[in-house]
């Protein structure tokens, strides 16, 4: 991801500094997070400026409310609650999405990346990531079908295969069963195949 | 696959990690005999691929400054005190209690002897007033009563003094100053000659006591009543309490009984 990512400050310290007032200690946990913050909130919203604002609030949330954390959960999820919480706020409100109509992308790029995903998918040997990653009209593709789950199921795939949090974690962000999140991604993704096969037929 | 309930569940737990060991083997053994499952598993693996494979976005470079400069812009925040802080309030606040409780009884004890001082009746303490019964006895009753009137309208006592007539007696109840008595005192010697007797019954300590001076003279009267003053070096201070009113250390009852001989 970034050098933030590899800023390898104990969580609680920095916590307990803010807690203390610190101030100086509020930009190290800012520059720790912000970047897969911001991702999450992004790939929720699929708006840059948006996801921008959202991750902002997100930090001035984290700051205002630093003595309410009693570390019961990790600092980690406890964020990450806050960030999933303002931004699904966010899709509720706003209830505009910010993606592109796949159909109005019809050019030559994008038939280009339709059909290499349509190999992909039909494809019955095992994934090649680089064959995605490696396709931007692809990835436009993919990031605008996940717009089209609902919220619950596109936050916790987004939660899991973006940001990589364990089942348990996905819990403790969402306040949800262990189970719940299991359905959740379940149908999420088997919803994510559905549409996307809709849309390459 | 159909008759394994809530596979998909199984299989994306699979793919992702989240089986135990055991688990984990089970479905890869089923993963081998069903290609079905296989299969399933392929579709799963490719759609989590999509996602995960989504390039990473930066958040803009200057998050930490939009976060500073967005909590400038906040109000201040009042202070949420921590819980130990709270009990430390907690205590402070009853001792204050305390205090003010305090004060406010203090408060009221003095207010009460301030306001007794003022209302309450004045006592005579023995010690600063003087209470007395002057017997005298005359030939010429008449004579002497008006001679007793002229020296209360010349002493300004007219207005303490309550004469009244028993019989043969005349009787004057006097409450006065030291000072207003020494001038009625003064005024009666030209008439002190006319008594045949003039005996004096001081109220002493402990009460109902007496002490009983006979052929008293005015002067040793006036010399009763007046106590013993530190010498000031300073000029007099002038009272400016009126000659006949009482002042309030030096209450003197004087009650004369004039009796006229037979």
């Amino acid at each position: 991801m970034t050098g933030a990512q590899n800023i390898n400050i104990d969580d609680a310290v920095l916590v307990e500094q803010c807690r203390r007032g610190d101030s100086a200690a509020m930009e190290p946990l800012i520059l720790k997070y912000q970047d897969r913050i911001y991702n999450v909130i992004l790939k929720m919203c699929a708006n840059p400026d948006d996801a921008a604002e959202l991750t902002q609030e997100t930090f001035v949330k984290i700051i205002e409310n630093i003595d309410r954390f009693e570390g019961r959960s990790s600092f980690y999820t406890w964020a990450f609650r806050i960030a999933v919480n303002l931004t699904l706020n966010y899709c509720q409100r706003s209830a505009k999405h910010g993606y592109s109509s796949l159909d109005a992308d019809d050019n030559e790029h994008s038939r280009h990346a339709s059909a290499q995903l349509k190999e992909f998918l039909n494809d019955t040997s095992s994934p090649d990531p680089a064959a995605v990653a490696q396709s931007k009209e692809l990835c436009e593709i993919v990031a605008n079908t996940l717009m089209k789950l609902d919220d619950p199921q596109r936050t916790v795939i987004v939660l899991r295969d973006i940001e990589g949090m364990n089942y348990a974690q996905i819990a403790k962000v969402l306040d949800i069963e262990l189970g719940t999140v299991k359905s959740r991604l379940s149908r999420g993704r088997n919803n994510l195949r559905e549409i996307l096969g809709a849309i390459l037929k | 696959m159909k008759e394994i309930p809530n596979i998909d569940e199984l299989l994306n737990s699979f793919i992702d990690g989240e089986l135990t060991q055991r688990h984990q083997t089970e479905v890869q053994r089923l993963i081998s005999h069903d290609p079905r499952v296989a299969q399933r598993v392929r579709e799963l693996q490719k759609t989590k691929m999509l996602v995960s494979s989504l390039p990473t976005a930066e958040a803009p470079a200057d998050m930490a400054e939009r976060v500073k400069a967005s909590l400038e812009k906040m109000p201040i925040p009042r202070e949420q005190p921590s819980r130990f802080d709270q009990r430390k309030g907690a205590r402070y606040l009853l001792v204050r209690k305390v205090l003010a409780a305090a004060a406010m009884i203090g408060l009221v004890a003095v207010l009460t002897v301030v306001v007794y001082t003022i209302v309450a009746p004045e006592k005579l303490s023995p010690a600063t007033g003087f209470k007395a019964r002057l017997e005298l006895k005359t030939s010429n009753l008449p004579a002497v009563d008006s001679a007793i009137n002229k020296a209360i309208e010349n002493s300004g006592l007219s207005g303490f003094v309550s004469p009244r007539r028993q019989g043969n007696k005349s009787v004057y109840a006097i409450t006065c100053s030291r000072d207003a008595l020494g001038l009625f005192l003064a005024d009666m010697q030209n008439v002190w000659r006319r008594f045949d007797s003039a005996t004096l019954f001081v109220d002493a300590k402990p009460p109902g006591k007496q002490v009983v001076v006979n052929d008293v003279k005015p002067e040793q009267i006036a010399n009763l009543i007046t106590p013993v003053k530190p010498k000031l070096t300073g000029p007099e201070k002038t009272s400016e309490t009126p000659p006949g009113q009482p002042e309030k250390t030096q209450k003197i009852h004087l009650t004369i009984v004039v009796a006229g001989s037979e």
